[in-house]
């Protein structure tokens, strides 16, 4: 287990038209977005909490809450409650990139 | 689905500034589980038995702008264009439902409800951007109450943080915090509203979810068990964005596909052009229902 960079601990909006490659783009939740019909999230607190947001039934993100851990450097590993996963809700990532105004994911 | 349980009670009452609205309400507010399961238990008996039409309904509306900065002030002229476009749209006299797949013209509906601007007020504020925490609603908090939300929608537009749209509250839940909220760059069809959502469609979609509609893929995520409680929408998989070609094929609704050109969608505001008949009669339901105080306000006005 290696700790994830501390830069990793913010609520991040998913900034799907700058997606590439398979990479996901998630940009700072606090910070001036392009505003969309309908963005995700993911949101990391240290402690191994992390909450996955998605659009609710009246457009107010909804949080579902897990676990997240780093089986290896640069990989997290997300685990959902029983019957909480969105059938498209990646279980791990590679971070590809992470700065305090970028977050870059390859679901894995 | 959201999921609070099996983490450390502190864990849980953390999380709680970034609990969605009808999630919370769901979690802390027993009344409004029960409301909602009322609220659908006649909503089902009313699509049943198909009681007359309720004729032309106008709602009277209260918009309320708060502002941080000037731009955000939208102007008088800006709210007229907002009230048009919802009028147009649920009337069904919107140019522009001439896009439409035939396929879908003869479910296309006039929901025979109107609004009428009665009041806008206007409050300078210190939040920089809104939450979906209800901020905006109260003046404890930056924002400015809502008025006689029996009688009344209230739509609050300000600047939403987060990339946000807007934001909507179903019926049955609390009165203090009861209307929509749209972002001041999606709002009315001058002005500040920027494209590609500079039609007025984000008020038009939130307020379908005020009046009860749900969101045509059914809430599921990508999944096709969801349902927005509707039998003239196709089965979808999940939200559609931007301007899709038809067709647009999901959970085997072929060979027509999703109907992105629906209100209820995620599409760009000149790809979502109507509401089903269906959708018409659940909007009816809310109004003969949870919303009747709307329709003894215009019967007395």
């Amino acid at each position: 287990m290696t700790a994830p960079p501390a830069a990793l601990f913010r609520r991040w909006v998913h900034v799907r038209e700058e997606d590439a490659a398979g990479v996901r783009v998630f940009r700072p939740a606090d910070r001036p977005l392009p505003p969309a019909r309908g963005r995700d999230g993911l949101e990391f607190r240290a402690g191994g909490i992390f909450a996955y947001l998605r659009p609710g039934p009246t457009d107010a993100p909804v949080a579902v809450v897990g676990r997240w851990s780093t089986p290896a450097r640069d990989r997290i590993a997300l685990t959902y409650p029983p019957d909480a996963r969105a059938g498209d809700a990646p279980t791990g990532y590679e971070i590809v990139e992470l700065t305090p105004d970028l977050l870059r994911l390859r679901p894995v | 689905m959201a999921f609070t349980g099996r983490l450390a009670p502190g864990a849980v009452r953390e999380w709680c500034g970034t609990m969605p609205v009808h999630r919370r309400l769901l979690d802390t507010d027993p009344g409004y589980a029960r409301a909602r399961e009322e609220i659908e238990t006649f909503t089902f008996d009313a699509a049943r038995e198909e009681p007359p039409p309720l004729g032309l309904v106008t709602i009277p509306t209260i918009v309320h702008v708060v502002w941080s900065r000037p731009e955000q002030n939208v102007t008088d002229e800006q709210v007229a264009s907002q009230i048009e476009t919802l009028n147009r749209d649920f009337r069904k006299t919107n140019e522009d439902v001439a896009i439409l797949p035939p396929v879908w013209a003869p479910v296309a509906a006039d929901a025979d409800i109107e609004f009428a601007l009665v009041d806008v007020t206007r409050t300078r504020t210190e939040v920089a951007a809104f939450d979906t925490d209800d901020g905006v609603k109260s003046a404890r908090t930056g924002g400015v109450d809502p008025v006689s939300t029996d009688t009344h929608l209230n739509l609050w537009v300000c600047q939403l943080g987060g990339g946000l749209l807007g934001y909507a509250q179903f019926p049955g839940g609390p009165a203090e915090t009861d209307g929509v909220v749209v972002t001041y760059t999606a709002f009315g069809s001058t002005g500040t509203a920027a494209a590609p959502f500079d039609l007025g469609r984000t008020s038009t979609h939130e307020v379908g979810h005020w009046l009860n509609l749900r969101h045509i893929w059914g809430d599921d995520g990508d999944g096709c068990g969801g349902s927005d409680f509707v039998d003239d929408t196709p089965n979808q998989g999940g939200p559609n964005y931007g301007r899709p070609t038809y067709p647009k094929v999901s959970c085997n609704n072929a060979p027509h596909g999703d109907m992105f050109v629906n209100y209820m969608d995620y599409t760009d505001d000149a790809a979502m052009v109507m509401f089903t008949r269906g959708q018409a009669a659940r909007m009816a339901a809310a109004l003969r229902g949870p919303r009747s105080g709307l329709l003894a306000a215009a019967a007395t006005s």
